[in-house]
């Protein structure tokens, strides 16, 4: 097979036209026969065939040809070869609903996408800001968070992973619900096993997570490690590698707005409040008396200490790590894997794995008696 | 219309035949015109077959070419001349200095000296060192010529009637090469992400934003041949930065118009001039002059000018992407303006 | 030649003497600024040349252009308003000596450059059928310029209504012609197949009588013709900068156009039109000075 090519007919286009084919799909032809009649911007030029055989057509009569493209073939048989494959789709640059990058990724963590700008062209991180900040109370689910829980007949049977003092936090929340049996826990320190933590057996090491889902011995499970972000997120690919599903532990204490909507695996201490329309991902820890106002977005294995202060519009991306007693203006974002630092005053973003360091000049001297 | 027939060449070609056909003392004057040639670019094409008399094919004689339609505009004709490469302006430079300009300057009365020429500039087309120059900024310094620089957003006849019937001084039209074979968007409000607006009567200068024209952080100032280069960097700007920038798009080089130029870049306080010439002594120098003198105060860095970077444009395509400015260059030159903010 | 005519050019070349010494007196006075380039000697041409011109003809002329200015418009008010720099000039004191405008006559300081837009001129008088003759005067120096050639090779072609008049004066500047021009000086415009005529006679009737049928020719269509005048340029240059040798003026004086004229007049009626002459040259002079404090 033989590929015809589009000469570069002059210098100063790039394309041409093709007037006619003068050959019929499938002929066979001469080399040297005149194929087709192409018009540049100057003129029309004749292309002769540079080869004998029959003829399959790549363009139609009225398309323009880039010079030096494919516009046929010539088959040494008379059964028509396979078109090329489609070429890559070149990004269409014309193309309406283009986010920017930190648009994109804003507009992805709200769950908009580009149907929900009334706008042509790009969509920026202002537009996504605005259009957040027009949504007082955008379309989520009526549901609130605590029915997210499912609940089987009966009781749910949960399981605790890892028995650490995070897992005794969990536990004192977890105990306070009615609805839920509490199996056991799972820990591979040897020191823990055969104890009760608030009567919550230790049952063995994680080891036995598999065998134990296997069996049916747990509805759900929730991770106790609150002090290692990766860690808590090894857990929670494992659990979910599984298909185990993961309850969530909310403090009755904590106070949830309208509309907030959690997802699973989530752990909400004591005195949270959590405002309208906020929506948090997966696998959090939130410590007791930290705040999280309206239309937050949280995503997944968040740990916080206590007193986390974040006002509206505020935007965490998954793993962020933050410290005790810290304030975040409105529509502040924080970058996946950020740290933030004990006592921060969050004013503008923060960067994807960037450390937030404070310098608190403390210094702690001796008080003189006097006399 | 034949899809070929819609490119910005044709729209030109268009234009002179209405311009011939309503003005009879409209001459068309320069090196291969005659059909079927029609021009090296073919932006005359069929002229000399509509009006035989009045389209004059020359022998290589740039000097003269410009010099008979000077002396022919004194007595009354409206002539255009074709340069067939706009790098062969050199050989006219002093009739354009010392006779077309001064005519109607020296003789301090009512002398007319309304010649048209048009030409050709700029690179990419892999012409070599000679044939391939942006040479406009050895023009714009000419007091009494108006240089200007067609561009896609241009009404195409407004644009060259008003330089061959609506002028009485002499007019250099930079047209750029790559742009012949374009499409024109005389007419259009958007064009892919961009808002497109206009500034100005008959010769326009084009503003486009990505945004909103309220905004911006950065403005580029442009003409001709670089302007998807800035249209391109202003969308990458914004795209992976979110830094937004709103396009200026000369089509006066010379007189230097300010008004709408100043207002646009006071809105920003950065601004970045791109041209594809070399840049000492460039168009950017005295825009850049004239703009800090209006902007003083409200600039928010120094002005950035990105040109052409080698002191001869190489044959090699590659070798010229190199020399030349291109989208990346401009990125970069826009970064450097907001760093030093 | 009637009598009549003969008083003309008379007149016409002694008032162009008269005019040229008075600007080199004001010159060496330090009342006159710049430079100025006199054509004290070719006045012939001046008057021969321009007798042929009508009504809608157009004249091209280079630095030394007061001698075809004044036989062409006869503005001597305007001309030397000009040279002082004066707001009555005819080109307001922007122009001066050598550019000047006015009736169909443009003159320009740079050598060769008009000789391109005298074909234009022609061009356009050519598209506009007003039968207009366009003249251009350059003098031999300026055939080292490249562009002269262009412009003769597209009048050729183009057969066009245009008259080039080359004023062989011997001299370019300072420079001899035998140090610039190489191989005889006709044969380049007939190079072109340009029709050249070639006299050494500073008699403005003989130039007269030679190039008026050059008009004629022209004026019917025929394309475009040369002249070429064998003259002398018998002051400098432009003023005090002539290091010729004194003898070699002395003998040229003999051919002194205006001494040669002198001779075809009753030397009373010579006398009378000197007279004239100097009376309006010293009108003008007065009016200058009398609007000057005003
Ligand atoms: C382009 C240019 N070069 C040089 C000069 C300086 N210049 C003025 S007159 C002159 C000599 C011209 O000689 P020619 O053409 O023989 O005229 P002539 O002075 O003898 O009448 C020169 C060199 C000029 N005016 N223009
Ligand atoms: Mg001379």
């Amino acid at each position: 097979m033989f590929e015809v090519i589009l000469p570069q007919l002059e210098v100063n286009s790039e394309r041409a036209l093709l007037v006619t084919w003068m050959v019929e799909k499938g002929e066979r032809i001469k080399k040297g026969q005149v194929l087709a009649h192409w018009e540049t911007a100057k003129s029309v030029h004749e292309l002769a065939a540079p080869h004998a055989g029959y003829f399959f057509p790549r363009v139609e009569e009225g398309d323009e040809a880039d010079f030096l493209s494919v516009i046929a073939v010539i088959s040494e048989t008379d059964a028509e070869p396979a078109p090329p494959k489609a070429p890559e789709a070149k990004p269409n640059r014309e193309a309406a609903g283009n986010f920017t990058k930190k648009a994109a990724a804003l507009a992805a963590q709200n769950g908009l996408s580009a149907a929900d700008f009334d706008k042509t062209g790009i969509i920026t991180e202002r537009d996504v800001q605005s259009r957040l900040r027009q949504s007082a109370l955008p379309d989520l689910p009526k549901t609130s968070s605590l029915d997210n829980l499912k609940l089987p007949d009966g009781l749910t049977r949960v399981l605790v992973i890892t028995g650490g003092i995070g897992a005794m936090h969990l536990i004192a929340i977890l105990r306070k619900d009615p609805r839920l049996d509490l199996v056991g826990c799972l820990d591979d320190d040897p020191a823990l096993q055969d104890h009760r933590l608030f009567g919550v057996p230790v049952l063995g090491p994680l080891s036995l997570l598999e065998t134990f889902w296997r069996e049916g011995r747990f509805d759900q499970a929730i991770i106790g490690a609150t002090a290692v972000v990766a860690t808590r997120q090894k857990l929670w690919d494992r659990c979910k590698a599984l298909g185990i599903p993961m309850a969530n532990a909310i403090d009755p204490s904590a106070v949830l707005g309208a509309g907030v909507v959690l997802g699973e695996g989530n752990i909400i201490g004591a005195q949270v409040h959590i405002g309208m329309a906020t929506r948090l991902g997966d696998n959090n820890f939130i410590a007791a008396k930290c705040n999280i106002d309206h239309h937050n977005q949280w995503g997944s294995h968040i740990l916080t200490g206590p007193g986390v202060m974040s006002s509206s519009f505020v935007s965490v991306a998954d793993r962020v790590r933050f410290g005790t007693g810290i304030f975040i203006e409105p529509l502040v974002t924080i970058g996946a894997g950020a740290v933030i630092s004990s006592g921060a005053l969050l004013l503008g973003p923060v960067p994807a794995d960037h450390l937030v360091k404070v310098r608190v000049s403390t210094e702690t001297v001796h008080l003189k008696k006097e006399g | 219309m034949k899809p070929q027939e819609r490119l910005l060449v044709h729209h030109i070609n268009r234009a002179l035949t209405r311009i011939m056909g309503e003005d009879e003392r409209v001459l068309m004057i320069g090196e291969d015109l005659l059909d079927p040639y029609g021009g090296a670019f073919k932006v005359t094409k069929g002229l000399s077959t509509q009006f035989p008399q009045r389209v004059h094919t020359t022998p290589i004689s740039e000097a003269a070419i410009v010099g008979v339609a000077t002396g022919a505009a004194l007595r009354g004709m409206r002539p255009v001349c074709e340069i067939m490469f706009g790098d062969f302006l050199g050989l006219a430079f002093d009739q354009i200095l010392n006779h077309a300009t001064k005519y109607p300057l020296m003789y301090a009365q009512e002398v007319g000296c309304p010649i048209t020429i048009r030409t050709p500039m700029g690179g990419r087309r892999g012409y070599g060192p000679t044939h391939s120059q942006s040479l406009e900024k050895f023009f714009v310094g000419i007091p009494g010529l108006e240089v200007t620089a067609l561009h896609r957003f241009q009404p195409v006849e407004a644009f060259y009637r008003r330089a061959i019937l609506q002028r009485d001084q002499p007019s250099l039209i930079i047209e750029n090469k790559i742009m012949y074979g374009q499409e024109p968007l005389d007419t259009v409000a958007r064009y892919g992400d961009f808002q497109v607006r206009r500034h100005g009567q008959d010769v326009v200068d084009a503003e486009l934003s990505l945004t909103d024209f309220a905004h911006e952080e950065v403005t580029l100032i442009t003409y001709g041949g670089m302007t998807d280069h800035c249209l391109e960097a202003a969308r990458r700007l914004l795209l992976d930065e979110e830094i937004a920038s709103n396009v200026l798009v000369l089509g006066r080089l010379s007189p230097v118009q300010l008004e709408a130029t100043a207002a646009a870049c006071a809105r920003t306080g950065r601004v970045l001039i791109a041209e594809e010439g070399t840049g000492a002594w460039g168009i950017g120098s005295e825009w850049a002059a004239q703009l800090t003198d209006a902007l003083w105060g409200k600039l928010k860095a120094p002005i950035q000018r990105v040109a052409c970077t080698a002191p001869v444009l190489p044959n090699s395509r590659a070798l010229e992407e190199q020399v030349l400015p291109s989208t990346d260059t401009i990125i970069q030159a826009v970064q450097t303006l907001m760093s030093r903010t | 030649m009637s009598q009549e005519q003969t008083e003309q050019f008379f007149r016409k070349l002694s008032f162009i003497r008269l005019f040229e010494s008075h600007l080199l007196e004001q010159f060496s006075w330090g009342k006159l600024s710049g430079t100025t380039h006199t054509c004290i000697g070719q006045e012939a041409n001046a008057v021969g040349i321009t007798a042929s011109m009508g009504r809608g003809d157009v004249v091209f002329s280079n630095h030394r252009c007061h001698g075809h200015y004044l036989a062409f418009t006869d503005d001597a008010f305007g001309l030397l308003a000009e040279i002082m720099g004066r707001e009555e000039g005819v080109c307001r004191g922007w122009g001066g000596s050598q550019h000047l405008c006015r009736d169909g006559f443009y003159s320009n300081g740079i050598q060769g450059g008009i000789v391109a837009n005298a074909v234009g001129a022609a061009l356009a008088e050519k598209h506009a059928e007003t039968g207009a003759v366009t003249t251009v005067f350059l003098g031999d120096g300026t055939l080292g310029e490249g562009l002269v050639y262009e412009s003769m090779n597209l009048a050729a072609l183009w057969s066009l209504p245009v008259l080039f008049v080359i004023e062989h004066n011997g001299y370019a500047q300072s420079t001899p012609t035998r140090l610039q021009l190489a191989g005889e000086l006709e044969a380049r415009p007939r190079a072109f197949g340009i029709p050249t005529l070639s006299l050494a006679s500073n008699d403005a009737d003989a130039v007269h009588a030679a190039v008026a049928p050059l008009f004629e020719q022209i004026r019917a269509g025929e394309g475009p013709r040369c002249f070429v005048s064998h003259t002398y340029r018998l002051g400098p240059h432009s003023k005090g900068d002539d290091h010729r040798d004194p003898a070699e003026i002395e003998a040229r004086r003999t051919f002194d156009p205006i001494r040669l004229y002198r001779t075809k007049l009753p030397e009373t009626r010579a006398t009378e039109i000197e007279q004239a002459n100097q009376n309006r040259l010293a009108e003008i002079v007065n009016r200058l000075a009398e609007s000057e404090g005003s």
